[in-house]
């Protein structure tokens, strides 16, 4: 009896494998695994339930091996199957070009993520006018009329001398520090205009984003600090932050902060000049003719400010070569980024 | 800016110095490399020199600052000479305090100017820009470049009475400067005359009148210290910018004043022969004291956020010249060297404490301040505004704040117009970049045409800035206000994917998108016809909000405004709004409705006069019952059936109760009852 079971188990592995090997679907094949592992291996061990001891413990073994070798085969079957695609319904590499979202201006995108360090860090947002008097512009900066410094800054005029275009957003610091009380902590981001034609690396009008903090016991270290996490978290922690002395008439001591080159890691190129290094911001502690101008005891509190130009940080961000494009608005350039 | 030598420099140094080593100690002193040359052996250089620092515009200031950082001895002046001053100089001069700090001159006798100037002078002030003239202009240039004195030379024989003025000039006069150009003296220029004419214009250029030529045989030589403010405005009024007037400008050492001239005279009768005469004039009418100040170490260290202690703050400034004497525990006082006019206060002294003990060594520590963030409404807004807008496919723009200045005139804007402004910049950088905007039209416009010109095409584009007005409520005489505009032409959703037409921005849309900002607020807006001279005829309307125009909408009139750069590339009709945003707040708007039941959607598709605004019908449907929750206009078309001034409108309204299912009889008497209204109202019939 149990050399036809032998034979019969045989018959049904040739059969099994060349039935799986014709099976149009994975319906198929799972209904092979239902007739073979299912219904056959327990027809087979219920005869073996009649088998004497001996042929128990062959036929047992012959039994496991075919439910083992069958086990196998489906296996393999299922998982070809499993693998092929039922015909594609729709071809997913098209997109409708007309379903997009608007590009924000990559000045705006590259502002909000500086601005959302410095907010994090407990800044608020201060905004003032444009279109500024000497007195706020320069005057109360420790910019007296006449001042060599002012070169620096070449200033468009609406009514000379007293009237012009802010040359920088100090002046809104000023205009801050006047209602408030120290301690003040706030960034006066906007635009601001110097006299400079329009040519790829010059524009007369750019985007500067100022920063002051005043309260008791600020000193250089804490304006350090602040200046190397703001550089970290926009450029990244791999960035490498120095400070320089400079000169700022409003703030004493003064530092220029550099930043390793973003486009060359630091080695040299085109756009550090083979330095290794940009410059990104002017910083210092603020003055004490400034507090005191502005009704502060200098003696009571320090503090420090730092103002940085975004578009020129913005080239070295977006690696964009002409700084006039920023304000070309070729939408173009925008939906890249 | 400041060039210099290599060679030059060497001068100062015993041992040969490396030029990367002498940069880098000045780039960590904070002058930054600004370029080099290479010229013959030499290396030019040029550095940037903040105007606090006019002590670093000639060599010996950079040798000096170069000691310093290595601790070596600061080089100083020397000369032979010994001199009187006297009364009885050969020129009579006589000098107004008021314009001049220092007057110094003697009189060198018998030199040979035919001498030719040594080369390596020549050549080092060629490779520095500075032109040969003769051996004695060349040495007195030479010795400004050397030790920062300006030094001028004038031909004894040619001052007219032996008298020189140091003073304003009383009257507007024409005079031709040494290099033969003309120069427009005005009245209360600080000039030096004679009984005849303008000698020199103080501290800026010689004129021909007194200069020195080969045939020379006497010397009037002369350094001075000038005001710096009168020496600017003059250069600045002339255009004529010197080496000498940049110098006078920032401010020259008034304490070394006399031993440069000493040194000068030395030098040119070394070269050209001659003698000093022993007499000198100097006129030092406030003799300048040296000047001490009291550093408080620990005021220092607070503002630092250092522990420097004070034996190391004395050793850092004693290197750098600054001479310390410990008053107390915290206090010391110190001696300011006379070149460092830009150490005045306390806090100049701190900086160089700072800067000398190393920027990189002051270790940065976060600081915790107890302020309370401001919320900034307009602020916030615009961020809004960005987020909707960019959601909805427009593109963000930002464009300068002038326009041309023949922006109003084009626009067809006139005095008196809500729109109107003459806001113009005095020196703006062109025509077409001098009118302050009163509005965002000409800037979105221009960019929406500009990239037509580089084909991209079918845009949508929004700004958010300011525009100004002239009001002298506000202390600047300007109102600003912070403004969005928005801007779409051509196709929004292109044919393709089974649509058979392409679907063009329309001005329902731009009446939807201002919509859609405004309801993002909660803010319930008007439209109040304006008819605009740059819009479409019939399409220019005023935003009101609570009564106030805070903005409009309209066609724009392209043939209008044709010529402006590129518009006539855009075919299709642009559309326009803009409003501003400093009245705009946010409104909470609560849920008013729920319901459990069901609701039902129906369609009503009316003839109506156009006259009648849709809103209007909405309104009177909606008003009829409150189980109506919504009245949406879905379509307006128009028919050869109907007459002229008629279309049709599609309602669709939207019918739920809080308190039942709805039947076909609730609704047919609400419907009833509006439509009979309708048409009492405007005749409207309802077409089937």
């Amino acid at each position: 009896m149990s050399a036809e079971i032998i034979k019969d188990i045989e018959n049904k592995k040739t059969e099994l494998e060349s039935l799986l090997k014709n099976a149009k679907d994975l319906k198929e094949v799972s209904s092979l695994k239902i007739e073979y592992l299912k219904k056959y291996v327990k027809s087979l061990y219920s005869e073996l339930k009649n088998a004497s001891v001996e042929e128990k413990k062959s036929l047992g073994k012959i039994i496991n091996d075919f439910k083992n070798f069958a086990e196998e085969k489906i296996k393999e079957a299922e998982a070809k199957y499993k693998q092929e695609k039922s015909a594609a319904k729709y071809d997913v590499t098209i997109f409708k070009d007309s379903i997009r979202l608007g590009s924000m201006h990559p000045l705006t995108k590259l502002y909000k993520k500086i601005e959302k360090v410095f907010v994090g860090m407990g800044f608020s947002v201060v905004q003032g006018p444009e279109i500024e008097t000497d007195k706020y512009n320069f005057e109360k900066l420790n910019l007296p009329p006449h001042h060599p410094a002012r070169d620096m800054q070449d200033t468009f005029y609406i009514s000379a001398p007293n009237v012009l275009l802010r040359s920088h957003t100090s002046s809104v610091q000023i205009r801050t520090m006047e209602k408030l009380k120290p301690p003040v902590q706030i960034i006066s981001p906007g635009t601001v205009y110097r006299v400079d034609d329009i040519d790829p690396q010059h524009t007369p009008m750019f985007y500067q984003i100022e920063g002051l903090v005043v309260a008791e016991k600020i000193s250089f270290a804490n304006l350090k600090a602040v200046l190397i996490k703001f550089l970290k978290e926009v450029f990244g922690d791999e960035v490498g932050v120095r400070f320089r002395p400079s000169y700022y008439p409003y703030t004493e001591p003064s530092a220029a902060v550099d930043m390793s080159c973003t486009k060359c890691g630091g080695k040299g190129c085109k756009t550090c000049r083979n330095t290794g290094w940009i410059t990104v911001l002017g910083s210092g502690m603020v003055h004490p003719n400034v507090l005191e101008g502005v009704g502060y005891d200098s003696k009571k509190y320090t503090g420090f400010a730092f103002g940085l130009g975004l578009n020129r940080l913005a080239l070295a961000y977006y690696n964009l070569d002409e700084i006039r494009k920023l304000y070309e608005n070729d939408i173009s350039l925008w939906r890249q980024i | 800016m400041f060039k210099f030598s290599l060679n030059w420099l060497r001068d100062y140094f015993e041992e040969k110095i490396k030029y990367d080593e002498i940069m880098n100690k000045l780039k960590l002193q904070g002058f930054e490399f600004g370029g080099k040359k290479e010229i013959d052996g030499d290396i030019i250089t040029e550095i940037e020199v903040k105007a606090n620092r006019p002590d670093m515009l000639y060599h010996m200031g950079i040798a000096r600052e170069i000691k310093a950082f290595d601790g070596e001895k600061i080089p100083e002046i020397t000369h032979e000479k010994c001199t009187v001053n006297s009364e009885d100089f050969p020129v009579k001069i006589s000098v107004n305090k008021e314009v001049c700090k220092r007057y110094c001159a003697l009189k060198i006798n018998g030199v040979d100017l035919k001498k030719a100037t040594p080369e390596y002078m020549t050549k080092r002030l060629n490779a520095l820009g500075i032109n040969s003239v003769n051996a004695a202009v060349d040495i007195g240039n030479y010795v400004m470049l050397d030790m920062g004195q300006p030094i001028h030379a004038y031909d004894f024989d040619k001052i007219a009475g032996k008298k020189l003025f140091i003073d304003k000039s009383e009257k507007d006069s024409k005079v031709t400067t040494f290099i033969g150009e003309e120069a427009e003296v005005k009245k209360g220029d600080i000039v030096i005359f004679d009984d005849e004419s303008i000698k020199c214009v103080a501290g800026i250029i010689g004129t021909q009148g007194a200069a020195v030529t080969e045939n020379t045989k006497d010397i009037i030589l002369e350094a001075a210290v000038f005001d710096e403010i009168p020496v600017r405005l003059t250069s600045r009024r002339l255009k004529i910018s010197t080496p000498s007037s940049f110098r006078f400008e920032r401010g020259v050492n008034v304490s070394s004043t006399r031993d440069v001239l000493l040194k000068c005279a030395e030098m040119i009768t070394k070269i050209c022969g001659g003698k000093i005469e022993t007499n000198i004039f100097d006129f030092y009418p406030e003799k300048k004291e040296e000047k001490s100040i009291c550093l408080s170490v620990k005021k220092a260290n607070d503002l630092i956020g250092e522990e420097i202690d004070k034996d190391l703050m004395i050793k850092l400034l004693e290197k750098y010249d600054f001479k310390c004497t410990a008053q107390d525990s915290d206090t010391i006082k110190v001696k300011i060297p006379s070149y460092r006019l830009d150490v005045k206060l306390e806090v100049d002294l701190i900086e160089e404490v700072a800067r000398i003990y190393g920027y990189d060594n002051i270790k940065p520590e976060l600081p915790t301040i107890k302020t309370s963030y401001t919320k900034n409404e307009v602020w916030d807004n615009m961020d809004i505004i960005r987020e909707v807008f960019t959601g909805l496919g427009f593109n963000e723009t930002i464009n300068y704040s002038f326009i041309p200045n023949n922006t109003m005139n084009v626009f067809g804007i006139e005095n008196g117009d809500r729109l109107y402004s003459d806001l113009v910049l005095q020196n703006p950088i062109a025509g077409a970049y001098s009118l302050m905007r009163p509005m965002m039209t000409h800037s979105l416009l221009s960019s929406l045409a500009y990239n037509y010109s580089v084909n991209n095409n079918n845009l949508a584009f929004f700004e958010i800035g300011r525009v100004y007005f002239k009001d002298n409520s506000f202390d600047t005489g300007v109102k600003e206000t912070d403004t969005l505009g928005f801007i779409m032409s051509g196709v929004r959703i292109p044919k393709g994917f089974g649509q058979d037409k392409d679907i063009k921005y329309s001005y329902y849309d731009l009446l939807s998108y201002l919509n859609v900002i405004m309801n993002r607020f909660g803010q319930n807006f008007e439209l109040r016809q304006n008819d605009y001279k740059f819009c479409e005829e019939g399409s220019g309307y005023d935003i009101i909000l609570s009564g106030k125009v805070v903005g409009f909408i309209g066609e724009l009139n392209k043939s209008k405004l044709s010529s402006i750069q590129n518009v006539k590339l855009i075919k299709d009709q642009i559309f326009y709004g803009e409003f501003y945003l400093d009245t705009l707040t946010e409104k909470v708007k609560k849920i008013k409705f729920e319901s459990k039941y069901p609701s039902v959607n129906r369609l009503y598709n009316l003839l109506q006069r156009k006259d009648v605004p849709a809103g209007e019908i909405a309104d009177v449907i909606k008003s009829s019952s409150e189980i109506i929750r919504n009245v949406a206009v879905k379509d307006i078309y128009f028919d050869k059936t109907f007459k002229e001034n008629e279309y049709a409108v599609l309602y669709e309204v939207k019918y739920c109760s809080k308190d039942s299912t709805l039947t076909a009889e609730q609704i047919e008497d609400i419907e009833n009852s509006f439509l009979k209204k309708l048409n009492e109202k405007w005749g409207i019939s309802f077409k089937k």
